[in-house]
């Protein structure tokens, strides 16, 4: 018995050893285990923190990452829009170095035609004179000759005279020698008869032929050697004269009621710095290197009648202005009052001065012209008696039909003009993209080509003028040649370039709820690239990445709308109000771009944690579609194999 | 017409209120014309009077849990971005529905067959879209009572006008600038020699300007004047009471379309605004359901 108690309290001992032991072991693997937990929780913290840290680095690498875009786009925009600028100021300097061209060739153009007109109006005078010097020396010369012809005429008479003169005293002289002779010979004959009655032969009369006189020099003479030699006076004037245009200047004095005339005598080139056309008021000094000073002008019924014409003899200079129905006067740059022109130009003010008769005529020719009413000067001092001064013809347009030549000075003539039609007009001469305008040519002459740019043009179906190229973007110029050019811009679709830009419209409206928010449009826009995104309020409500983030949003003070600047693209907003299954939605934002996430980077803790939290609590799917509940469900098994892998 | 002075708009970029052509105008006045355009969020409209036009972007109606599956075409409209829009719904099977608005530029709607069919029609085309537009835009706005305003000294010397905001009759009545220094509080619209200046007085000796829009608004804080139909979901608020175009913006962009002007009772219906957009919106004004 007590063999079997001691064994018993041996055993009982023993099992209390047995089971302190026990008791010991699990605590201590207990506490190795709490040990080890803590310090697998603390390894998990560090690797949270450096995860963090590494995720803050690469967020600020990518905040770099995105300023230096951003300064190399603005660099970029910068450098394209200085490009631009200097490619406009290059294009526009042309287009007025083109312009500038076509002006001085056109005022070169004018200037030519002009000292064309008036050295054909010169060549015409001297034409005119030649021909009238001409005449005048063929009646002199037919004069001439006849005087000749009748001085001859009295020579011959006078020479017939004195042969038949000379014949007849001839004649006498040969009768009274014939008588001297008969009565000698009677005397003979009566001596002979007496001496010899035989002798016959002897007895025979000697009749003599009276003398013929003969003057030989009337064959060596020839009149037309004499007139060809006899100087011609006329021609030695002609010759070496030179000549140059006469103009007239008109002054209206509306106050003195007095209308001047002088005379505006041109100077070209090589012509002296003084002249005298008038002995009696001295000479006329130059008055620049293109004219002379005027001379007063005594402004008689003939002297605007016909041709005008003042000499310098001693210099062999002369002036004239051809004789002409109308005289016309047009206000010229640098001359006082009007000066004579040879005809009206379009859009100037000019002064008529015409004879009283065709008054009348010349104001239906001037409303024709599309000119305001003529002024007219009546009882103005200076005025011959017959003539009339008109004032205001603003000629603006050519005259349509005009029957007397007479007063074809009168039609400033056609005017080349380039239009611009329908299109869709932004600016001055500048279109739309796809709309260009319609190039239409007014008063064209058939002889006129037409370039665009550098392609020659053609008339459309339209009417319009095209080339290759006329409605592509860019500046074009119209140049009709010869004529004038106008140029005209087609503005690029901005859609089609760098596009619109986005700027802080309402700057002081967003950022007191949300920094570095700016409203701009439709448009909540963010600065760094960052993303504004709202939803309906809640009490905890997540914004999370495709694989990584996890951002909180906040709440608006009115607890109506939950409000979060994201640093990334969100692709699920996890909304919470409690733990009950209705009491929650994950929102799946449905950004092809976002949804597929980046594989490259390490699983975010949170961003499983989130997502293994919403995917347990089997909370409802918006939108609830097939696609977004795929693109959940492979968030959340993403987010189970990282922990699973674990 | 109105589209093409949209277009106009777009080429110009920015401008002036006088720059904008004549002929494109119909019959409106330009600074009537700016205000729709902007409420359509086309145009923003500076402080100066200038106007600038916004980029192209989608305000998408509604959120995910409506389907998120429309949106407008906001900002500026040219030939070659309706062509890319046209290329973008014929790849991902959108469609464009344009809505006309009298005498405004007609209302162009992106549906697409889901949130992320639109999506890719926005990636595609190129035009940003904003989640929830107008859900989105009053998010981001202050209420009225913090609404921006500027401290400045009373106005002084000689005036040509001043009027008084009655929070009871909600217009503007005859006032004197003395009255308008000795208030507490109140709103005063004082005309000097070249503008109007809005004053809103949080104290005798304390003003501050404040746009119009908002300062009547404010002054008639609490006021039970704005009418909610949950069934048609309509927001009516007094012409009176018009809120500031960023506000109006916001409502506007629900559905697309103009605000109607209900002349019988003087006011505007905004129209399809979704219950929560219209609760925020209550709360920004201040003011209360009737």
């Amino acid at each position: 018995m007590k063999m079997l108690l001691t064994i018993g309290g041996l055993s009982f001992v023993i099992a209390s050893i047995i089971t302190l032991l026990i008791v010991r072991v699990v605590r201590q693997a207990r506490r190795n285990e709490e040990a080890r937990r803590k310090a697998e929780e603390s390894r998990l913290k560090n690797e949270v923190y450096r995860r963090f840290e590494r995720q803050e680095r690469v967020e600020a690498e990518r905040q770099r990452g995105f300023e230096e875009k951003r300064r190399r786009a603005a660099e970029e925009k910068a450098r394209i829009a200085a490009a631009q600028e200097a490619q406009r100021q290059a294009e526009e300097e042309a287009h007025r170095t083109a312009e500038e061209k076509a002006r001085i060739a056109a005022a070169q153009e004018a200037q030519r035609q002009a000292d064309e007109e008036a050295r054909r109006t010169a060549e015409e005078k001297t034409r005119i004179a030649a021909a009238q010097e001409a005449q005048r020396q063929a009646d002199e010369e037919a004069r001439r000759t006849a005087e000749e012809k009748a001085r001859i005429a009295a020579e011959q008479v006078a020479q017939r005279q004195a042969d038949e003169e000379a014949r007849r005293a001839a004649e006498e002289k040969a009768r009274i020698a014939a008588a001297q002779e008969a009565q000698r010979q009677a005397e003979e004959e009566a001596n002979a008869a007496a001496e010899t009655r035989g002798s016959q032969s002897a007895l025979r009369p000697i009749v003599q032929k009276p003398t013929a006189f003969r003057d030989r020099r009337g064959g060596r003479r020839t009149v037309t050697s004499q007139v060809n030699d006899t100087p011609k006076p006329e021609q030695k004037v002609g010759v070496g004269m030179r000549q140059a245009e006469a103009k007239f200047r008109l002054a209206i004095d509306p106050i003195r009621r007095s209308i001047l005339l002088s005379t505006v005598l041109a100077r070209p080139e090589g012509f002296p710095e003084s002249i005298n056309v008038d002995p009696a008021s001295g000479p006329t000094q130059a008055f620049d290197q293109a004219r002379y000073d005027d001379i007063a002008a005594i402004w008689t019924p003939d002297l605007l009648g016909g041709e005008f014409r003042v000499r310098d003899e001693s210099q062999q200079l002369e002036w004239l202005r051809s004789a002409r129905a109308v005289h016309i006067f047009a206000a010229t740059v640098g001359e006082p009052d009007f000066l004579s022109v040879s005809a009206a130009q379009l859009g100037s003010e000019h002064a008529i001065v015409c004879p009283e008769a065709d008054v009348e005529s010349i104001e239906a020719l001037a409303i024709q012209a599309g000119s305001p009413a003529l002024r007219r000067y009546p009882n103005f001092q200076g005025v011959p008696a017959g003539w009339s001064v008109l004032g205001g013809y603003f000629p603006s347009g050519a005259l349509s039909s005009l029957q007397d030549l007479r007063f074809r000075p009168l039609d400033p003539g056609a005017e080349i003009r380039i239009v611009f039609i329908e299109g869709f007009e932004i600016r001055n001469a500048a279109f739309a993209q796809g709309h260009p305008p319609r190039v239409l040519i007014e008063r064209m002459p058939p002889n006129c080509v037409v370039w665009i740019g550098s392609e020659r043009a053609a008339i459309s179906d339209d009417g319009g003028w095209q080339a290759p190229g006329w409605d592509k973007p860019g500046k074009h110029l119209v140049d009709v040649v010869p004529g004038p050019s106008q140029s005209y811009e087609i503005i690029a679709d901005p859609a089609h370039g760098i596009g619109w830009e986005t700027w802080t419209a309402n700057p002081d409206l967003a950022p007191a709820l949300v920094p570095d928010a700016a409203i701009c449009g439709a448009l909540v826009v963010c600065l760094q690239e960052r993303m504004v995104v709202a939803t309906e309020p809640a009490s905890v409500v997540l914004a999370l990445g495709a694989r990584h983030h996890v951002k909180p949003l906040f709440l608006r003070p009115d607890k109506l709308a939950a409000v979060g600047v994201l640093p990334f693209a969100p692709a699920f907003l996890i909304v919470s109000s409690g733990r009950r299954r209705t009491e929650g939605k994950i929102v799946v934002l449905g950004n092809p771009e976002t949804v597929q996430g980046s594989k490259r980077e390490a699983v975010d803790m949170h961003w499983v944690a989130a997502v293994r939290a919403a995917a347990a609590r089997r909370i409802p799917i918006y939108p609830a579609t097939a696609a977004a509940k795929a693109v959940w469900n492979s968030a959340a098994n993403a987010a189970r194999r990282w922990r699973g892998g674990r | 017409m109105t589209d093409r002075l949209l277009e106009w708009m777009s080429y110009r970029e920015r401008g002036q209120r006088n720059d904008l052509p004549k002929n494109l105008l119909s019959s409106s006045n330009p600074f009537r014309m700016l205000e729709d355009l902007s409420l359509l969020a086309h145009v923003e409209i500076q402080q100066d009077g200038s106007w600038q036009v916004a980029p192209p972007a989608f305000a998408v109606i509604g959120d995910e849990s409506d389907g998120g599956k429309t949106a407008i075409l906001c900002g500026a409209r040219t030939q070659g971005v309706l062509e890319r829009l046209t290329k973008a719904c014929e790849l991902n099977g959108g469609e464009l529905r344009r809505h006309q608005q009298t005498d405004r530029p007609q209302c162009i709607i992106v549906a697409a067959p889901s949130a992320s069919a639109l999506s890719a029609i926005a990636n595609v085309s190129g035009i940003p879209r904003q989640r929830d537009a107008g859900f989105t835009l009053l998010a981001c706005l202050p209420p009225i009572r913090d609404w921006p305003r500027i401290s400045c000294p009373m106005v002084a010397g000689k005036v040509a006008e001043v009027k008084r905001f009655s929070k009871v009759d909600l217009h503007w009545l005859p006032s004197s600038l003395e009255e308008a220094s000795q208030a507490v509080r109140g709103l005063f619209r004082i005309k000097r020699d070249w503008n109007w200046i809005t004053l809103i007085k949080s104290g005798k000796d304390t003003q501050s300007q404040i746009d119009v829009y908002a300062g009547r608004l404010a002054a008639a804080a609490g006021a039970r004047k704005i009418r909610l139909n949950m069934s048609s979901r309509t927001l009516c608020i007094p012409v009176t009471l018009k809120p500031p175009t960023v506000i109006s913006r916001a409502l506007t962009l629900c559905s697309g379309m103009l605000p109607v002007v209900d002349r019988e009772n003087w006011q505007f219906v905004f129209r399809d605004v979704p219950i929560r957009t219209a609760h925020l919106a209550i709360s920004i004004t201040g003011l209360r359901v009737a």
